[in-house]
């Protein structure tokens, strides 16, 4: 049955297809869009594309470790609508007297690592796979998200907070240099420590892991917890772009995030990857937004289209036959 | 009299349903080479598992240097000293080779969390020398051959008891010759005469020519139980492989006088394969054979002589081209449906992961493939289903309370029978494929699995095996192909009045 040109897909893979093709597409929707409309192909144009998808990359950053170490995060949305939602409590606002200023951002992302902590935690200690320990956390911190502000929308009026996160510098977005050291962090984390390393090997083996010594849940929860702090950041960018704090800001997040790490290349049995990887990935899924737009493809096709180009990438680079999503 | 490097007394280890220990005295000198034989199943894992801290002993002692040691964990067996080169390797495909030496132990690489990677490298490089293998520290391990990532289990191993800091060490080798070349094995040979210069090494290997060559003395396990030790100067393969076997050929054990007689001129031929090759890997090349009705089939062949896969092939579990030909089938089979409407049904050999759902009671295994037809429009037919395994725990003798225990909690014998209930419900199922059928279930419940088997071929079954023991095989075969680096290099004929020795079969699977 399901063995049509194995041969060939095998032959191919030998040229690590997971890490080239997604290149290639990414080149080739960008080519398609130059070509369609020339209008585009500028600098302004594309950075803010770039922007746009700013808070899709982060949270997908964030993901990567996880799904490196062979366990999934369901709670990306729910604690990005959480950051969010907290950052604009604790900001000035239309709602409350509160106005923490800087702090409020510390405080939100410090959350959010928090919740992160205990989500490895509650996966490592409670022995529930993270698939289920973080769908229920992430509704969890959807529901305090809108415990918070009860229906009535927050409307954010520090300037100076939005104005950091949305203003560009020497004709580039500030937020797009904060993208760069969230990644160079996270990068330096994967190349250099023992964290990446670690990661890389209870993603590989777990039990074989364990057998070498190594404290695998401590790991595994820092892990998550360094997710937690992405998804913070994530939602204080998009608290700040749209200057308002709702549970809905971050919708969409959680196929999008997976998805960008899948098509950047990095398995989901876990064990290898990363994040350069999956900056490649969510790159492609905003360009593909971008794409359907300028094509003039009907927006409605939009959500489909991404699962059809996300399958058949898979099809091409990923090793089939092992997925396994339930440590 | 001085005291050993390291002793264990009246070991003893009882896992459910099998004693794997019972009773063991063992010996090892300072720079002693100690050979370590026995059949599978004899206990030789378990003892080398105990002496590396993976395992602790029911009761007995285990001595360092004359002091008690009780080790909780590999890594306390590792400070003290003690080091294993595991079978299957343990090692992470993903990471690279430094990475896999060092792992848990890049202590002294750290710099305020930061990982002094090209340190690491060069440290790594150290060790691959001291075993001569010519290996990039930054290559990822998966991408090396198998015979180089041994290289690097006994470089981590060295590196192991290197950071142990005790005066005197030991390294265990579990069969590390069984997938190794001729060259490879005389190379590793001269590192382990390097390594018994500074350290004790285990040798254990189930290819007896390799441990009186390599080992100063050897310790000979039966079932369990310490039978003899003896120096390797005077002592030849045969004496050794009685001393292991313990009993020739027993007529009795393996109900040979009910041992059908197959006839090879008229008789049927229930499967025939032709140019059977696996695709990937080669496992098996060009493999043609014939099964005929009532036959049991016996394969022999060293590990990795391509006689498991050969079987999982003909119920679709391998990816192959070639030709199975059937009653009313001629292609290849790749789906187990598919193999099933044919009825061939597949036994197995890791019968805890692919011969039962563990969380399933007696009930649910054995009905688990029969439900197809136990059902009306999709809904299960729950009064049949129960008199149908209530009908096969009776028939089988499947010692269990009642149908709705879960499987997990039986007696591995009692499992099997399980495994074995469930395709003989089906009574479409005219083929069994037993790969290893007697692996980890105790003596008495084997000679009972013998029984079923003939029981089973009387009723026009035919079988394939293969078999954890040779003398199983024998026993049992009616017919026995050979198989080396797959294929099939000769057919032995085995009525049961001239059966042929272990030694003419081994002569051709090496």
């Amino acid at each position: 049955m399901f063995n049509f040109n194995n041969d060939l897909i095998e032959k191919i893979k030998k040229y690590d297809l997971t890490f080239i093709v997604p290149i290639i597409f990414l080149i080739a929707i960008w080519v398609t869009i130059f070509t369609v409309n020339p209008l585009f192909l500028n600098l302004r144009s594309i950075l803010s594309v770039l922007v746009t998808a700013v808070p899709l990359i982060i949270c997908a950053f964030g993901v990567t470790h996880v799904i490196r170490l062979g366990s999934i995060d369901l709670s990306i949305e729910g604690q990005a609508a959480f950051s969010a939602v907290l950052v604009s409590f604790l900001l000035q606002n239309n709602f409350n007297n509160l106005d923490l200023g800087f702090w409020a951002v510390i405080i939100a992302i410090a959350a959010t690592t928090l919740i992160g902590a205990l989500n490895g935690i509650i996966h490592t200690q409670v022995k529930i796979p993270s698939f289920i320990s973080s769908f229920g956390l992430g509704a969890i911190a959807t529901g305090a998200a809108i415990l918070i502000y009860r229906g009535e929308p927050i409307s954010i009026t520090d300037k100076a907070f939005r104005g950091f996160f949305t203003n560009w510098n020497f004709n580039i977005p500030n937020i797009l240099i904060i993208t760069l050291v969230v990644f160079l962090f996270l990068y330096y984390l994967q190349k250099k420590t023992i964290i990446g390393t670690y990661v890389d090997a209870i993603g590989g083996d777990e039990k074989l892991t364990r057998l070498n010594g190594i404290p695998v849940n401590k790991f595994k929860i820092i892990s998550f917890a360094i997710a937690g702090f992405c998804y913070g950041i994530a939602g204080v960018i998009l608290a700040a772009r749209l200057g308002t704090g709702t549970a809905d800001l971050s919708s969409g997040l959680l196929l999008n995030g997976i998805a960008s790490v899948l098509l950047g290349g990095t398995a989901l049995q876990g064990g290898n990857g990363g994040v350069v990887r999956t900056l490649i990935g969510a790159v492609i899924i905003s360009s593909l937004k971008t794409g359907i737009i300028v094509l003039r493809i009907n927006p409605y096709f939009q959500e489909g289209f991404i699962g059809i180009v996300l399958i058949a990438v898979l099809l091409l680079g990923a090793k089939r036959g092992k997925l396994v999503i339930n440590k | 009299m001085t005291t050993p490097y390291l002793e264990l007394e009246n070991i003893t280890k009882e896992y459910p349903g099998v004693v794997a220990l019972d009773n063991v005295d063992i010996e090892v000198g300072y720079n002693e080479v100690l050979g370590l034989v026995g059949e599978n199943g004899a206990g030789k894992s378990t003892l080398l598992k105990i002496i590396a801290g993976i395992e602790t002993p029911d009761s007995g002692r285990y001595l360092i240097e004359g002091n008690e040691v009780k080790f909780k964990s590999l890594l306390e067996a590792q400070t003290a000293g003690i080091s294993m080169v595991f079978q299957e390797q343990s090692l992470l495909p993903n990471i690279s080779v430094s990475e896999n030496i060092y792992l848990g132990s890049e202590d002294k690489f750290r710099n305020f969390g930061i990982l002094n990677k090209r340190k690491m490298y060069e440290e790594t490089k150290k060790f691959l020398n001291m075993v001569d293998a010519n290996i990039d520290p930054k290559i990822l391990t998966g991408d090396l051959e198998f015979s180089d990532r041994q290289m690097i289990e006994i470089a981590k191993s060295l590196r192991i008891v290197e950071e142990a800091q005790t005066e005197n060490s030991i390294i265990l080798f579990d069969e590390p010759t069984s997938v190794l070349e001729d060259e490879e094995i005389q190379k590793l040979f001269e590192i382990i005469r390097e390594l018994k210069k500074e350290h004790a090494v285990i040798f254990v290997s189930h290819r007896l020519d390799e441990v009186i060559e390599i080992s100063d003395r050897v310790y000979i396990l039966k079932d369990g139980k310490n039978v003899a030790v003896k120096p390797t100067e005077h002592i030849d393969q045969k004496e050794l492989h009685n001393l292991m076997v313990g009993r020739s050929l027993q007529e009795e054990y393996y109900k040979i006088k009910d041992q059908k007689e197959i006839d090879y001129i008229n008789g049927e031929v229930v499967l025939a394969t032709n140019d059977l090759t696996e695709k990937k890997n080669k496992n098996f090349c060009d493999c043609c054979f014939e099964l005929y009705e009532g036959e049991i089939l016996g394969f022999a062949g060293v590990q990795g002589s391509g006689k498991e896969q050969l079987g999982r092939a003909l119920f679709g579990l391998e990816n192959v081209m070639g030709e199975i030909k059937c009653e009313s089938y001629k292609d290849i089979i790749d789906f187990p449906p598919e193999a099933i409407n044919q009825g061939i049904a597949y036994i197995p050999k890791e019968r805890s992961l692919e011969g039962l759902v563990f969380g399933f009671d007696v009930n649910d295994n054995i009905n688990l493939p029969n439900y197809r037809n136990l059902n009306k429009y999709g809904i299960i037919k729950k009064q049949k289903a129960r008199e149908v395994s209530k009908e096969w725990v009776n028939r089988l003798g499947i010692k269990t309370p009642s149908i709705y225990t879960p499987s997990a909690s039986l007696s591995g014998g009692n499992q099997q029978k399980v495994v074995l209930a469930k395709w003989l419900a089906i009574n479409e199922i005219k083929i069994l494929i037993l790969d290893h059928p007697t692996r980890g279930i105790d003596v008495g419940a084997k000679e009972e699995i013998y029984e079923l088997i003939r029981e089973v071929v009387k009723r026009g079954i035919s079988i394939i095996l293969t078999s954890d023991t040779l003398e199983e095989l024998i026993g049992l075969s009616n017919r026995i192909h050979v198989m080396k680096d797959g294929e099939i290099v000769k057919t032995f004929m085995a009525p049961k009045d001239n059966k042929p020795t272990q030694e003419q079969i081994v002569s051709y699977m090496v």
